[in-house]
């Protein structure tokens, strides 16, 4: 049978320019390398610059897993999957500790990331202070001045209305105390796994054109307040198919009169405590082995 | 023998895409040092230069040869490769030298303010990679680093003040360590 597709589906040319912009953006922390993004077999929003990083640094023997908010059974997670199966004939894994190279939406793992794994995320406004200044004559002005005044205007405006930080999800940060970056659409739960992370983390925006990188063991601060620290924000509860207390939570309604669940997001994490014997409030067995909570 | 165009990648897609991989492992974790083997280049080039350059230079890359680098064999070698274009090191992309020939780095591309990415990357030749006496540390360095470093003032002298900065990829026979501009170096 032929191969029909050059390995990992792009071509050797757009590879070799990607290759050259990741090796910037690693030596130039959090600062964003423009590149010649390519329409992709997908429409923007689906990680058309997480596939183009995760082509361009893709070898035949890594082992992929892709996740989609924390889940590997959504429909991104499973189709982009499937296009390195299919176009490099890589193995995939939906096993975090197993994986050599991680695709992730708006998730870092709950497991922690080792020095033989890259994390590669999918980033739609790569541009922390696009929503302040739309010009990206101005923006990139502003970085190059350390001009980063206006950000923190922002966080007090929410002070200001919200009495807190209200910001929740792109929470910006700064690396190694130079460039201010947005982690992608990550909870700010996930925030502090970004600093000192021994993976290398690469961000891929497609639409925008544009790749960063946090290379390993970088500091990455979440900007804040002396009187208004930066905080973790989780659901108050607990898993409720693996009782975890101390991962990101999901609040999924199950049914049509209001009623609520807290589930874990990572669900290979969830999985994993699953099989490991934790039982949540709703996945409790009776004595005989019927689901006793069952609604 | 001069015309001898044999000795590049017998898989181009997978073997650059492999080269990469080390590559890129060597940029973000300096003092790591890897190995790029399986290409037989023309003299003077090492392997791991080679191995880089059939993985980086294409078209729309402008590369500067300086001293025993800058001949015919290797010139047709990698215009055969790569199809690269070459130019004077104060425009190029990719400068391969030795370490003794890099010369004044404010004479290199060091990007600008806004731009700091469009900044060259020296390709060096290095006579020893290994332990040493110099202790590198920043991005990359969980907290400390010692390799074979004989002097910084090469890598240094001249370098632009960060965000700006020429990076640097040593390399000796077939080993490959990044240095870019982040790392801070020190003699022990």
């Amino acid at each position: 049978m032929s191969n029909d597709y050059n390995f990992a589906y792009l071509d050797e040319q757009t590879k070799r320019m990607i290759r050259r912009g990741l090796l910037k953006s690693i030596a130039i922390p959090g600062y964003q390398v423009p590149f010649a993004s390519r329409e992709m077999p997908m429409p923007y929003g689906w990680g058309t610059g997480g596939v183009q990083v995760t082509s361009a640094c893709l070898v035949p023997e890594d082992k992929i897993k892709v996740i989609d908010q924390g889940a590997d059974d959504t429909t991104n997670a499973v189709s982009i999957r499937q296009f390195f199966e299919k176009t490099a004939k890589v193995e995939t894994t939906t096993h975090t500790e197993k994986a050599s190279l991680i695709q992730t939406r708006h998730r870092i793992p709950e497991h922690d990331l080792d020095e033989n794994q890259i994390l590669v995320y999918q980033v739609p406004i790569p541009e922390p202070l696009r929503f302040l200044e739309p010009r990206e004559s101005e923006t990139r002005k502003m970085h190059a001045l350390t001009e980063y005044g206006l950000m923190h205007v922002k966080l007090y405006e929410d002070i200001a209305h919200h009495g807190h930080i209200a910001t929740s999800y792109a929470y910006p940060v700064k690396v190694e105390g130079r460039y201010v970056m947005d982690p992608s659409p990550i909870p700010k739960f996930d925030n502090p796994k970004m600093s000192m992370c021994p993976a290398l983390q690469l961000f891929g925006a497609g639409r925008e054109q544009r790749l960063y990188a946090i290379p390993p063991y970088c500091e990455v601060i979440s900007l804040d307040f002396e009187d208004h620290p930066f905080t973790r924000l989780k659901a108050n509860a607990e898993c409720e198919l693996c009782s975890a207390n101390n991962s990101y939570l999901d609040e999924v309604i199950i049914d049509d009169e209001g009623n609520r669940m807290f589930v874990c997001s990572d669900t290979h994490y969830c999985e994993a405590r699953q099989a490991d014997g934790h039982r949540g409030k709703r996945n409790r067995l009776d004595q005989e082995g019927y689901d006793a909570t069952h609604i | 023998m001069a015309n001898d165009l044999s000795g590049g990648f017998t898989n181009p897609s997978q073997d650059a895409a492999r080269a990469f991989r080390q590559i890129m492992d060597a940029m973000a974790r300096p003092g790591r040092i890897v190995s790029l083997s399986g290409l037989t280049p023309p003299e003077p080039l090492s392997r791991a230069q080679a191995n880089i350059a059939l993985t980086l230079f294409d078209h729309t890359t402008k590369i500067s040869l300086k001293a025993h680098y800058d001949n015919e064999a290797v010139k047709t070698w990698l215009s055969f490769h790569t199809g690269t274009n070459f130019t004077s090191p104060e425009l190029a992309d990719f400068i391969i030298c030795d370490h003794d020939g890099i010369g004044a780095i404010n004479a290199l591309k060091q990007g600008s303010n806004e731009y700091p990415d469009q900044s060259a990357t020296v390709i060096v030749g290095y006579p020893k990679l290994d332990h040493g006496q110099c202790q590198l540390s920043g991005p990359g360095i969980k907290d400390k680093v010692m390799v074979s470093i004989t002097e910084i003032s090469p890598f240094r002298n001249g370098q632009a003040m960060f965000p700006l900065g020429v990076d640097f990829m040593l390399t000796c026979d077939d080993k490959l360590m990044g240095l870019p501009r982040t790392t801070k170096m020190e003699m022990c």
